[in-house]
């Protein structure tokens, strides 16, 4: 709840060639990524996926320690994971036995597999975020998913929701900050070791943040309406996409590459 | 409560590219029971500055001084300074959040763990101060009126008991009439019970009426300290800074270049309208 922590995958400005992308094409190849990730089932395949991961880190030209810093709260929950997977499979031949306690071979092999799977998609998704301004993410959204109007999908209306949704986080977080300052100049004590008084000092916090939350909604439509919004029919656009070589060059890399990852897989 | 900054920085998410420099080597001096405005154009760091004084920023680099407590730059309990500083924040009436006024004005003391008897007492001693009534107690925050509602979230502050009392724009969105009521609140707490005021204000007529010492920031750094007559004599720093003369002076300025014996620059309307007054009266009127 600190607005000054970066937190994962935060918009982080630069010129990289990644950063140029159009974001159609970078969430196409993301998507595949995640579903493909799923498919890399030994050593060879799982590295194809985890070179082209740290490439787009290098090539983002974020530092590593800024990335670091927001996935450290992950890698409790991938060590969480990947002791459940050794302790919990009872598979192939047994490595060790310790009291109750007993390590089969798969138990093993499955923890480093869904650990780094996890961890690659993590990173690799996160670099989508990294390196895209929300509002061209979700606008790159609404291009991908237009052809679904014709199903009377209010694709533009949701689109426009998730702007609004990602323009007001830092605001939030912004508000948040300040009344949290206000209440402890009060006396709140947000620090506090016990679960109950920690509980209980959330109340001064959350009752002014609706307030003023449900004030800013009210105010925000009325701007709206002010500027002549009627829903998405018939809007034009300042801010355009427009695909380029490196766009096309990156998703026809993407056939050799994920046809790469199936030659490499185990069957 | 005595309060002595030095060679004070303060950055804003330092080792990122977001990092800013807030604050840059800020030295500052201000004497108890003195009523100091602190003024600045916006970005100039006034707002980072005043949250040091009780602790809810911590420098960067270098110390702060309040009453007998350090504050630097590593973690300590600040908790007891908190009730010492009472800090008021722009848009106070945000942070209102119980079901009445009055529960609402009892939160900080209740925080500090005061016996019930004495909550009572500072609860009622805060209403009165800031001149809330009765009936005002029982109800919802949110029905009362933007001024009663800063009235509120004051005494709220107020309840507290602190030696020094911080104010970030206390007028700010006020009409005439809250404004004047709030600034002779400030005032008489000063005179009445001796208390520390700081105040941040944008505008040069209420520090001149007000303060006894000025502090002019920009990008930062402290341009200039003094009594207010020091430091509107120095009207090249001012605009420096991006501030003008007050109203008055600005008038009184005009006059001059017309008139064939200067009038003083004085920094009130009604410091003008006596020196006005006097020299009709000796010379009569033309």
């Amino acid at each position: 709840m600190n607005a000054s922590q970066l937190s994962i995958g935060q918009y982080y400005p630069g010129r990289s060639w990644l950063h140029r992308l159009d974001p159609r094409s970078k969430l196409i190849f993301v998507f595949f990524y995640v579903v493909f990730i799923f498919f890399a089932n030994n050593a060879a395949s799982l590295c194809w996926m985890g070179a082209a991961a740290i490439g787009g880190l290098l090539a983002s030209r974020i530092p590593v320690s800024i990335v670091y810093r927001g996935l450290k709260p992950i890698f409790w929950l991938l060590a969480l994971l990947a002791l459940m997977h050794i302790f919990l499979t009872q598979e192939g031949p047994v490595l060790l036995r310790w009291g109750w306690f007993t390590v089969y071979e798969e138990g093993v092999r499955q923890a480093v597999l869904v650990t780094f799977r996890l961890f690659f998609l993590i990173l690799f998704s996160s670099l989508l975020t990294y390196t895209t301004r929300p509002m061209d993410l979700t606008f790159g959204l609404e291009k991908l998913f237009s052809p679904l109007k014709r199903f009377r999908v209010p694709v533009g209306e949701l689109s426009l929701m998730m702007s609004i949704a990602l323009r007001f986080i830092p605001t939030l977080l912004e508000e948040t900050d300040k009344i949290k300052k206000a209440q402890m100049a009060r006396g709140a004590d947000f620090e506090s070791r016990n679960l109950a008084s920690r509980i209980r000092s959330l109340l001064p916090l959350l009752v002014p943040l609706f307030v003023s939350s449900f004030q800013r909604a009210e105010e925000l439509a009325m701007a709206m309406e002010a500027r002549g919004y009627r829903g998405e029919e018939g809007r034009t656009r300042y801010r355009r996409l427009s695909m380029g070589t490196a766009d096309w060059l990156l998703l026809l890399g993407a056939i050799p590459f994920y046809a790469g990852l199936f030659l490499l897989r185990t069957w | 409560m005595e309060i002595v900054v030095q060679s004070l920085t303060h950055i804003y998410q330092p080792g990122t590219i977001f990092a800013r420099t807030a604050l840059k080597d800020v030295n500052l001096n201000i004497p108890s029971g003195s009523f100091t405005a602190i003024v600045g154009h916006t970005g100039s760091g006034k707002s980072t500055l005043v949250q040091h004084f009780n602790g809810l920023l911590r420098p960067t680099e270098g110390t702060l001084r309040v009453g007998t407590v350090e504050i630097t730059p590593r973690k300590s309990d600040l908790r007891a300074l908190r009730q010492m500083v009472g800090m008021v924040f722009q848009y106070p009436e945000h942070q209102l959040f119980e079901e009445t006024v009055e529960k609402d004005i009892a939160f900080g003391p209740k925080q500090l763990g005061w016996p019930d008897e004495l909550v009572r007492q500072s609860v009622a001693e805060a209403v009165r101060m800031v001149g809330l009534k009765k009936e005002h107690l029982s109800r919802s925050p949110y029905a009362l009126s933007g001024g009663e509602r800063r009235r509120a979230a004051l005494a709220g502050v107020l309840a507290m008991r602190p030696k020094v009392l911080i104010l970030d724009e206390p007028t700010a969105g006020l009409d005439p009439r809250g404004r004047r009521e709030i600034l002779a609140l400030l005032e008489r707490l000063h005179r009445e019970e001796g208390m520390t005021i700081i105040m941040v204000t944008h505008s040069m007529e209420d520090a001149a009426r007000y303060a006894q010492q000025l502090v002019v920031m920009k990008d930062g750094q402290v341009l200039l300290t003094g009594t207010p007559q020091e430091v509107f004599a120095r009207e090249d720093v001012l605009n420096a800074a991006g501030l003008a003369l007050p109203e008055p002076a600005r008038f009184v300025k005009a006059l001059n270049s017309r008139l064939e014996r200067p009038l003083p620059l004085l920094m009130t309307v009604e410091a003008l309208e006596r020196e006005i007054v006097a020299r009709l009266a000796r010379e009569g009127m033309r």
